[in-house]
């Protein structure tokens, strides 16, 4: 799968939480609708069950001032005619002195009244009733009838939605109790005081309340509308902008990886042109060393008198010529080794071999220096110590070091220390007593061209490549070198090489 | 008066190896390419033969090769002229056939008892 089709995938991905957080949100809102809209509808029915409370209670408390006053007179009109149920009352119907004629009007007659101005002025309903009515009119209809039932079952209180006459209203019923101003009619039918003798049933017309529980349903639904929109509208842009980042990451890293590429590309151009200049040196190098054969060679061979007779000045000259020869050689084999280990053209001839024999040829080699400066170079190496090695290597690097040692010692003694401290490994140490390297060239000592202390430089002529040259060769023998110092006390070589050399080590 | 035949290609070294060797008391047998050295080898039969490894055309280790071929009784001792900056001259040298090996540049001073050896 390239990268493009991971980001139509990632992109596809994101489309999908979207997708799923849009759908959450909208459930979530639309069930914060239904619950507001419920709350309202419950504080619309509640609002219409107090009001109908009221009402019933205006009712009771008319009912005991009339009560309590054992009835009260008011003037006979067409609407209001002597009440026939009150027929026995005596005193029912009295005239005033100037003739005006009064009947006696109680609770219930009174109520009736009461809830016929109700019922024009505010739509609200009352019903004055009992399972056993004195005005048959007064009888109860069948949702009354299950409330007057409810309450002998000591029910306080009924209330519930009704349509009447193609209206809604909230009925609600509450009982009415006996009480002792009740008696003087409803003594005769046996109630005492205390008994439930009906109820008043209150309908509220639900209109009005639910105008205003829409108008709130409206602006709920408004509200939340735009809280969704909202909400939407975010996860949208958010959407976007996750896929627009996930682009330009995208872009971002397709970036860096054609950067690396190109870096790549530059490198490896870089490592060739590297070989082509090792491969350059060695040629050169071959070339060099063909004139240098004959400057070498006659300059030999006139020292030695085979080409005649020569007198001090030419010899002393001439030495001069031979030795700039033989450094320049030095230099040349130097760097030609170099440029062939870094050319990775090094070829690791294995033979197995006593060191021993390596390290006494390395210190016959300098005898006759050592002798000449009166110094010591000693060797202690144990006698049945094999390795499988690059001989000539091994004893290049020694030759290095012990050059290096002679050359910078005038006293005292030089000596090539060999031992095996663990496992496979051999440690070779070669320690002087000579002038000592500074603390602050420590890190230069196995850099190219960085022979030490200028001052020294004429008096000990290196090729400034020795130990740069010698490090490389103790690495590609599989092991590692380092030195410690003390000024003016003397210094340590020591490397380590397997003991047996594996390809790859 | 032993003979000596030097295979090299280079006119500078052949005179440098050419007056030492004379100064010592050899003759001294010249040859400039690998073919010429191999067809000197069996005409003349010198005492030695010092080879250098790099020559034109046919190089030294070619020459001693078919040197030793077509040698029927004897070995005459090869000397290769190995350079330092080949890897493994020296190794391929004594694999083609030769007896021993100097390095270039050749030291004045120990080229003549090094010579000495094989003869």
């Amino acid at each position: 799968m390239n990268d493009f089709a991971k980001i139509g995938a990632r992109s596809a991905r994101w489309k999908r939480y979207a997708w799923i957080l849009a759908i959450v949100w909208t459930v979530v809102i639309v069930a914060s609708l239904v619950w507001n809209v419920i709350q309202v509808r419950n504080n619309t029915l509640e609002a219409a069950r107090i009001q109908a409370r009221a009402t019933y209670e205006k009712d009771v408390v008319y009912r005991r001032w009339n009560a309590g006053h054992g009835g009260v007179y008011v003037s006979v009109t067409k609407e209001t005619q002597p009440n026939p149920y009150l027929s026995d009352v005596p005193e029912r119907d009295i005239t005033t002195p100037l003739g005006k004629a009064l009947t006696l009007m109680n609770p219930a007659y009174m109520t009736r009244q009461a809830h016929e101005l109700e019922k024009q002025k505010l739509g609200v309903r009352g019903h004055i009733t009992s399972l056993n009515p004195i005005r048959p009119e007064n009888a109860p209809d069948p949702w009354e009838t299950e409330a007057l039932r409810a309450f002998e079952r000591r029910e306080t209180e009924i209330s519930s939605l009704q349509e009447m006459e193609g209206e809604e209203y909230m009925r609600l019923m509450r009982p009415l109790i006996t009480e002792s101003g009740c008696l003087k009619c409803h003594a005769v039918q046996g109630y005492e005081e205390g008994d439930i003798r009906g109820g008043i049933s209150v309908a509220i017309p639900m209109s009005p309340l639910q105008a205003v529980a829409g108008m709130q349903v409206l602006t709920l639904a408004g509200g939340h509308i735009l809280l969704w929109l909202m909400g939407i509208g975010g996860i949208v842009l958010g959407t976007q902008r996750l896929r627009q980042s996930e682009w330009e990451r995208k872009r971002a890293e397709e970036d860096v990886k054609r950067y690396v590429e190109q870096l790549e590309q530059v490198n490896i151009r870089l490592q060739e042109m590297d070989r082509l200049k090792s491969v350059f040196l060695a040629s050169m190098s071959h070339e060099l060393r063909t004139p240098l054969n004959s400057i070498i060679g006659f300059t030999g061979i006139i020292l030695q008198g085979m080409a005649g007779e020569v007198n001090e000045e030419q010899r002393k000259q001439l030495t001069m010529v031979k030795n700039s020869g033989s450094h320049l050689l030095s230099l040349i084999n130097d760097l030609l080794d170099i440029s062939k280990i870094e050319a990775g053209k090094v070829e690791l001839s294995l033979e197995e071999f006593r060191l021993d024999d390596v390290v006494r040829e390395v210190v016959e080699a300098f005898s006759p220096a050592v002798s000449k400066k009166g110094m010591e170079l000693t060797m202690q190496v144990p006698e049945d110590m094999t390795l499988v090695s690059d001989k000539r290597r091994i004893k290049q690097v020694l030759m290095n070091l012990v050059s290096n040692a002679v050359k910078f010692t005038d006293q005292g003694s030089v000596q090539i220390v060999a031992r095996v401290p663990e496992g496979e490994t051999l440690e070779t140490r070669v320690i002087d007593t000579g002038i000592g390297i500074k603390k602050e060239y420590m890190d230069k000592l196995f850099q190219p061209f960085q022979q030490i202390d200028v001052s020294l430089t004429k008096r000990h002529e290196g090729t400034g490549l020795g130990l740069y040259l010698t490090k490389k060769l103790v690495v590609l023998l599989g092991g590692n070198i380092s030195a410690k110092s003390e000024y003016g006390r003397g210094s340590e070589f020591s490397f380590t090489i397997p003991l047996q050399y594996e390809e790859g080590n | 008066m032993k003979r000596v035949l030097v295979v090299e290609d280079n006119e500078t070294n052949l005179y440098l190896i050419r007056f030492m060797l004379e100064k010592s008391g050899y003759e001294v047998i010249e040859a400039r390419e690998g073919a010429v050295g191999v067809e000197l080898a069996s005409k003349e039969k010198p005492d030695l033969i010092l080879m250098d490894v790099q020559l034109p055309d046919m190089d030294g280790l070619e020459a001693t090769k078919r040197i030793r071929a077509s040698e029927a009784d004897g070995k005459i001792p090869i000397i290769a002229l190995t350079s330092y900056a080949m890897v493994g001259d020296r190794e391929k040298a004594l694999a083609a056939g030769c007896t021993g090996y100097i390095e270039k540049p050749i030291n004045p001073e120990t080229f003549m008892a090094e010579i000495e050896k094989y003869l």
